[in-house]
């Protein structure tokens, strides 16, 4: 339970980050505080709305399968193999978030070059790396289940890209 | 092969009195193609026409105003308005006084006004100085004035020559502009700086070191959602001016004025090195400058 526990809070973040960028270039204001929060929490319910549907993805797979436990066990691996993708990337991320919000513009612009701009283009690469190394060895319902994982959380943030568009009237 | 930018096709004004010329689509296609630019071609290809061919300028200010958000997107994450402060705070403070005890800092090119607008909001100029954004084009300057306007800023926008503002001792400054200029044209846009009497002019512009090119197709490609946006963001960086060119436009144009490199090419690594001014100020002021520099003060180069 661990390792959903983690799985969910990195999601959660990730799709909160997801709200930031599709709100990020479409707002001219000088002072953008309070449009990044207000995004960022809307990121953060769209998250929870993607975890609620994996959640019931799988809930109804093993409520479908004829050894439960054997599910169980093979969709706990399943999560570590992909935390073993995701927890590099979360924390580099987070060493790169904290270094830019340090008030010294080399910190930052090193920061940004080389961690945050990056790994942006890197996201959709890592979320398709840890779900194939989830899938690895697995038998095919958590094959298909850690790809369909992955397909929520790339559609929440497509969606939150829709929304920010009609929001800012594009 | 020369390189384009669409935004600087799509739009056309008359020199004289600055208003809006018809653009046929056509000739942007055709140019683009002529400079053997087929991804530019093809994204003018698509932009929106009006009756006769020519562009929709209305929907062609709408496309200019995202493209310029998103530009804005990436001045704000590289944090250009801190960059700009450094520089101008010791700058203002190290000149005598202007005319009636104010000085303007005017944006040539300035787009939406990010700088003008930031540097309003900082508010750490002081109150002796006046902020003024200038550009062409009156779509960009209502949506500046607009957006000033939300926040209660205190600065104004023009859509005027920035150079016949009739602000004496001015100091003009820009980001991302100089790279439109180009042979000829570039040491014009110094010398009428000089000709205008200004104090100083700080111009930043993307540095073309080795790393920029990949830098940019990635900035652009992460950050940016019109394709007009990713590329020109590109060809910007290819067109970018070395640091001899600048110096050598600055001596050719503006004689009266002494060049000064910060944060030259080859001065810091490129990962540092994303955005670098060049500099002119009146010889007379240029020790105090270079001692109101501070800590900054190793980093300037002054190129007589």
């Amino acid at each position: 339970m661990t390792q959903a526990a983690i799985l969910c809070a990195m999601a959660v973040l990730d799709v909160s980050l997801a709200g930031v960028r599709s709100i990020a270039g479409r707002d001219a204001h000088i002072d953008k505080g309070a449009l990044f929060r207000r995004w960022t929490f809307r990121g953060a319910v769209v998250g929870v709305g993607a975890l609620v549907a994996i959640a019931a993805m799988l809930v109804t797979a093993l409520a479908r399968a004829e050894d439960q436990a054997m599910l169980y066990d093979d969709l706990i691996a399943a999560g570590t193999r992909m935390l073993a993708v995701f927890v590099p990337f979360t924390l580099v991320l987070l060493v790169a978030l904290v270094a830019y919000v340090v008030p010294n513009l080399e910190a930052r612009c090193l920061a940004l070059v080389i961690v945050l701009g990056p790994l942006t283009m890197a996201r959709a690469g890592v979320l398709l790396t840890g779900a194939f190394a989830a899938a690895w060895t697995a038998p095919p319902v958590v094959q298909v289940a850690a790809f369909a994982t992955v397909a929520i959380v790339v559609l929440a943030e497509a969606l939150l890209h829709r929304w920010a568009s009609a929001a800012t009237g594009e | 092969m020369e390189r384009l930018e669409i935004s600087d096709l799509v739009v056309a004004f008359d020199g004289a009195t600055s208003a809006r010329l018809p653009v046929r689509r056509d000739d942007v296609v055709r140019e683009l193609a002529n400079a053997g630019d087929r991804r530019g071609a093809a994204i003018a290809r698509r932009l929106p026409t009006r009756p006769g061919g020519f562009l929709d300028e209305a929907q062609i200010d709408r496309l200019l105003v995202r493209v310029h958000t998103e530009l804005q997107r990436l001045s704000e994450e590289f944090q250009q308005g801190r960059r700009v402060e450094q520089l101008l705070g010791p700058l203002v403070r190290s000149l005598p006084p202007g005319p009636g005890g104010r000085r303007a800092i005017v944006d040539v090119g300035c787009g939406l006004g990010y700088l003008v607008r930031w540097l309003a909001l900082r508010s750490s100029l002081g109150p002796s100085v006046d902020l003024v954004g200038c550009d062409y084009n009156h779509a960009l300057i209502a949506a500046a004035r607009r957006l000033a306007a939300d926040e209660s800023l205190a600065c104004t926008f023009v859509a005027a020559n920035a150079f016949s503002l009739d602000r004496p001792s001015a100091v003009f400054v820009s980001t991302g502009v100089v790279h439109h200029f180009r042979g000829s044209d570039l040491d014009a846009f110094f010398a009428a700086q000089d000709a205008a009497g200004a104090a100083a002019f700080v111009h930043y512009d993307t540095a073309p070191t080795s790393l920029a090119p990949l830098g940019a197709w990635l900035f652009h490609w992460a950050r940016m959602r019109e394709p007009l946006s990713r590329h020109d963001g590109m060809q910007s960086v290819r067109r970018a001016h070395t640091d001899d060119e600048l110096v050598d436009a600055v001596r050719r144009g503006a004689p009266g004025m002494v060049p000064v490199l910060l944060d030259g090419v080859r001065a810091r690594h490129p990962l540092l090195n994303v955005l670098r001014p060049v500099i002119g100020i009146r010889p007379e002021h240029l020790d105090g400058f270079l001692r109101a520099l501070g800590p900054l003060a190793p980093r300037a180069e002054v190129r007589r």
